[in-house]
């Protein structure tokens, strides 16, 4: 190693995907001399499925990723070639943003914004195993030998540990198509009693645009006024391209039928858990006999790409079954299969062996996020990425970890459904997963988190400044509209009639008149001469008024289960807690208070089959403890 | 998340006394809003005390409201000020005669008013928490909350045994369907589409919403088997109520009790009839006062007859029906009732159909149709539900309220998906509401199942 490389870090992160840039990136911006480690550092930030970044849900933690100080917001705008909001005829709360990137430019910033970060050393090769001193992590064992110190270590590992690759019957060992695997971290974790399941994941083949025909079928633009992740980009950089939309047919349909047998999924070659919200090709065909015809999206992976990713499709069948497949798609007709689909099983722990702040209970000082704690999706990493990131920093610095809870953030939900329930099939957002889904919106996510991203330290002072008047402008807005009355006048009724809205009877505030269906704030400037500053008010920030206007009574009821939310989360349960000597609890509910030891009251509440009684029961065993602490 | 358990700093509410018919029942209520909570439920007769600052530790006499702010009863309230009092904190009970149906009004005002429903062995745990108890009685209370959340759980279970976990089977069903469908549309929009309202709010309609309203009708006829009655008689001056009062008085020969107690001037007294136990009392006793009738109108009578569970409209079967009776007919004609034309021991002055279906022809004086009169009371009571076996559960407060709130949920949600712009996701906090209560009552705390219920029916991912 070179005199400039350091043989002691605070923070070596393992793995360099979405998990591991946001990990890095998080840590070294908070301080923390951080090591990115990766098996191939050419493919730093990779996309290995597909070239998109969002989508419901998805959408929204990646807006909290960029409100904490986070990259991926960032890294998509600046690469992006399409974006489009979903669910826009749904209630704002449901809206999502979604992106087409640029395959080759998405990473190559990724791995250019790393390289350039202060405190922030790469290392290309294969990470073999952990060091542990006294029942800590203290360091990592590169392939080229000897040891690297840490006070802390994130694993990122994605699809690498012992990953295989599927095609038909035939498999090969690798993390991802052209990298080889990490076999040796994984069979370490096993020997530290952690517990090591197994999931599968899918994409499908790739396809050369040049033998597509494309212009017969119906195209998918992006929107005409695209909103950006990041809430300090107001439009996108790149030129933007349009997608595709094809379908199955019978005959794909007939071809999967009458190969099943040489599906490995079907042939019982693959024994690792897919997720049923990603199913691959073969398991929509066997699962839903009765559609006749599944959608297909051909998305351009990027500006100078030659290659089409066909979103929908994922299949492991054998490649000549493949190649026959695609051909039964319309546009597809003499489509040629660059890099066939393929399913990979890997190596995951289970998280519920983490704290809420990402940190192993087994082992103090190694952290783990992404794939390894069985989620799915670029988002759903990055995010645990950022939050382990900012954890481990934290910790080598001698801080309080931070938890981010349930009601302040689809990050919070993710990480505390992961450490609290678990999950036996690869894990993604949804926003049904989300209890304080009409609070937790993608508008307001700068709002709910950049004051906690500037506490921690990763915003800096344009970001919180540009926040802070934004911010400011919304609440001046929100007031104005508590404030002005707007009475049933001549003028006003007949202001109201031009706009299409009923009379009014009585007096009402601003705030009444805005909650009508069809009003906008622009339109409302227009009724008193008191309103009139609302006309000049940012578009982001108008729309942030506007649709608290509308969900101000459920956030209201929403603020009173959070209340109620809060008070359980703040009763601390101790560590060293031994449920098995409580007397009062059921043998199923020690057991599985055990194997998750919850953080706080209100996390043991979701444990399934911990009940109401039992959580009295706790609180009178932290009351005596409280009265009579325990000898030392 | 069907359960908030027992979080403190809030207010509580329960019956703390269990009582049959005519016994004192206490409904206490415990936490920094009993004050507040007071003012809604009690108004104090000696207009020098207000009733949102009862002095502490004294007797108060007042009148029990309803939800509505409508006058209950008579009763007592007492106050304890933090931390005198059992819990520490600020205590309010208010002690009444009225019986179980009495003291759920009072329960459903207190709930109304910002209380919750306190968990078993809440009012305990409290105590203790608060310094109350001593150390050592902390396993004893642990034990208290296990007792009675077990008691509770074998108590649901018989009750779901009885037949509800099938009836209920289907609403859980097809709540999660809905659920399923709504939270599809939004979270896989381009993999699902739209869903079309009309079929999920039909749905809603037919296999939600209406079981569920069937199953707390049921039970309000069942529960007269464990908790008794209230049967008003109803009829102009002269028709012989008095008589005929005694007459029920004394044809079972089953006094339970006298109520004493009250001051008011109503004459109540208990009976069992047909098997049930009746608290029967004259219009008097709900301040129906002769010739009111016809004053107040329909609604206002049939406001007072709505706290009974029976309306016993007694005519004089030996003179032509007057305007008054017909009043009294009108007035009735919305509420369970039995009509007795009375004074069968004279020539019939009309024929029973002229007064309605099902009158009996009775006579107080000589005795002849009273056994039929009680027996068809008891019918009307319980509408055919057989006496629940001993151990089988009828449906508790908690599983009838949860029941309840289920189906109103599930009206919001159906109004919802009628909508010509279903707004879904307001629509899903509806739903959710709706199986978080029915969450309470079959024990299934399954947030997953909606997931579940996404993959098995919708063919979503790309």
């Amino acid at each position: 190693m070179s005199a400039l490389f350091p043989d002691s870090f605070d923070v070596v992160v393992v793995g360099a995907g979405h998990a591991g840039c946001e990990a890095a990136l998080a840590a070294a911006r908070l301080g923390a001399r951080c090591l990115l480690a990766t098996i191939n550092l050419e493919h730093i930030a990779a996309l290995s499925c597909n070239p998109a970044v969002g989508g419901l849900a998805k959408g929204h933690l990646v807006k909290e990723i960029d409100a904490l100080g986070g990259e991926m917001g960032l890294n998509t705008d600046a690469t992006g070639i399409q974006f489009r909001l979903l669910n826009q005829g749904k209630g704002p709360a449901v809206w999502s943003s979604r992106a087409q990137v640029d395959i080759d430019r998405y990473p190559a910033r990724m791995a250019r914004v790393c390289a350039a970060q202060a405190n922030l050393w790469l290392l290309d090769d294969e990470v073999k195993g952990l060091v542990v001193e006294q029942g800590r992590v203290a360091g990592i064992r590169p392939g080229r030998g000897g040891e690297i110190k840490a006070r802390s270590v994130i694993l990122t590992t994605g699809t690498f540990l012992r990953g295989v690759i599927h095609v038909g019957l035939n498999q090969t060992r690798g993390g991802r198509y052209g990298d080889p695997p990490a076999d040796a971290l994984s069979r370490q974790l096993k020997e530290l009693g952690f517990n090591v399941g197994r999931l599968k994941t899918g994409t499908t083949p790739r396809l050369d645009a040049a033998s597509l025909d494309l212009a017969g079928l119906p195209e998918q633009p992006g929107d005409h006024n695209p909103r950006m992740f990041s809430f300090l980009n107001k439009q996108p950089v790149l030129p933007q391209r349009v997608c595709w939309l094809s379908h199955t047919t019978e005959a794909t349909h007939e071809l999967i039928r009458d190969n099943l047998d040489q599906a490995p999924m079907y042939a019982g070659v693959i024994t690792g858990v897919g997720a049923r919200y990603c199913p691959s090709l073969e398991d929509k065909v066997v699962r839903f006999p009765d559609k006749s015809s599944h959608q297909v999206f051909l998305e351009p992976q990027g500006l100078d790409s030659p290659l089409i990713y066909p979103n929908g499709i994922p299949t492991s069948l054998p490649a000549e079954v493949q190649a026959k497949m695609v051909r039964t798609l319309p546009g597809c007709e003499r489509a040629e299969i660059v890099r066939p689909g393929y399913a990979i099983e890997y190596d995951y722990c289970d998280p519920r062996d983490l704290t809420p702040w990402l940190e192993s209970k087994r082992l103090g000082g190694l952290f783990m996020a992404g794939q390894i704690n069985g989620t799915s999706g670029y988002e759903e990493a990055g995010a645990q990425g950022l939050w382990a990131g900012i954890n481990a920093a934290r910790l080598a610095r001698g801080q309080e970890p931070v938890v981010l809870d349930r009601s302040r953030a689809y990050l919070g939900v993710l990480i505390d459904d992961l450490v609290t329930k678990g999950t036996k099939e690869p894990y993604r957002m949804f926003t049904s997963r989300a209890e304080f889904r009409l609070t937790l919106r993608e508008d307001n996510a700068d709002l709910r988190l950049t004051p906690l991203g500037r506490e921690l330290g990763l915003v800096d002072d344009a970001r919180w400044a540009d926040f802070s008047a934004k911010r400011e402008r919304v609440e001046r807005a929100l007031e104005l509209l508590a404030q002005v009355r707007l009475n049933p006048t001549g003028e006003t009724n007949g202001r109201l009639a031009e706009l299409g809205s009923a009379s009014l009877r009585r007096p009402h505030t601003a705030e009444e008149v805005l909650r009508r269906p069809g009003m906008n704030l622009a339109a409302l400037a227009t009724l008193h001469p008191a309103l009139e500053e609302l006309a000049g008010l940012e578009p982001e920030a108008a729309e942030q008024v506007e649709i608290k206007t509308v969900y101000a009574g459920y956030e209201q009821r929403e603020r009173e289960q959070v209340e109620r939310f809060r008070a359980k989360e703040a009763v601390p349960l101790p560590p060293d807690l031994d449920y098995q000597d409580i007397e009062g609890l059921s043998h199923e509910v020690k057991q599985k208070l055990s194997q998750v030891r919850p953080a706080s009251l209100g996390q043991a509440a979701r444990i399934s089959g911990v009940t109401p009684a039992a959580l009295a029961v706790l609180q009178l065993v932290l009351h005596r403890r409280e009265q009579a602490p325990p000898p030392e | 998340m069907h359960s908030d358990g027992y979080i403190q700093g809030d207010t509580i509410a329960a019956i703390a006394t269990a009582s049959g018919p005519g016994g004192i029942g206490i409904l206490r209520v415990s936490g920094p809003g009993a004050r507040a909570a007071a003012a809604r439920l009690f108004r104090p007769l000696d207009g020098g005390v207000s009733p949102g600052d009862l002095p502490p530790r004294r007797l108060v006499l007042g009148r029990a409201l309803d939800a509505a702010g409508r006058e209950l009863d008579q009763v007592l309230a007492v106050f304890f000020a933090a931390p005198h009092s059992y819990t520490t904190e600020d205590v309010v009970e208010i002690q009444s005669h009225g019986g179980p149906a009495v003291l759920k009004e009072l329960l459903q005002a207190a709930l109304g008013a910002g209380c919750r429903l306190a968990g078993p062995g809440e009012f305990t745990l409290r105590a203790y928490l608060g310094g109350r108890l001593e150390l050592s009685q902390a396993e004893a209370v642990a034990q208290l909350i296990n007792a009675n959340s077990g008691a509770e759980a074998r108590l649901a279970l018989a009750g779901l045994a009885g037949g509800l976990a099938q009836r209920l089977a289907p609403v859980r069903d097809a709540l999660t369907k809905a659920a399923a469908a709504v939270e599809a549309a939004i979270d896989f929009p381009e993999e699902a589409g739209e869903i079309a309202g009309p079929p999920v709010a039909d749905s809603l309609r037919s296999v939600v919403i209406g079981p569920l309203e069937k199953l707390v009708a049921e039970r309000a006829a069942r529960r007269v088997w464990r908790e008794g009655a209230l049967v008003v008689l109803c009829g102009r001056p002269n028709v012989g109520k008095s008589s005929l009062f005694n007459a029920l008085l004394g044809q079972e020969r089953a006094i339970v009790t006298s109520i004493a107690g009250t001051t008011r001037d109503a004459i109540e007294e208990a009976a069992l009839l047909g098997g049930v136990v009746c608290r029967l009392t004259d219009t008097a006793g709900l301040g129906l006062e002769p010739g009111e009738l016809e004053e107040l109108g329909r609604a206002a009578a049939r406001e007072r007859l709505g706290s009974a569970d029976l309306a016993l409209v007694v005519l004089d079967g030996g003179a032509e029906l007057s305007d008054e009776d017909r009043a009294v007919l009108a007035a009735t004609s919305g509420v369970a009732r039995v009509i007795a034309a009375n004074k069968s021991d004279l020539d019939p002055a009309w024929t029973l159909n002229q007064a309605g279906e099902g009158a009996l022809r009775v006579s107080a004086k000589t005795g002849a149709g009273l056994a039929e009169l009680a027996a068809a009371i008891g019918a009307a009571l319980t509408q055919g539900q057989a006496e629940p076996a001993p151990g089988e559960a009828v449906a508790s407060q908690r599983q009838a309220e949860a029941l309840g709130a289920c189906a109103q949920a599930a009206a919001r949600a159906m109004n919802g998906m009628e909508a010509e712009n279903p707004a879904m996701e307001l629509i899903s906090v509806d739903l959710a509401e709706a199986l978080a209560n029915l969450g309470l009552v079959d024990g299934i705390d399954a947030p997953e199942a909606v997931i579940e219920a996404i993959f098995d029916e919708f063919c979503v991912g790309k």
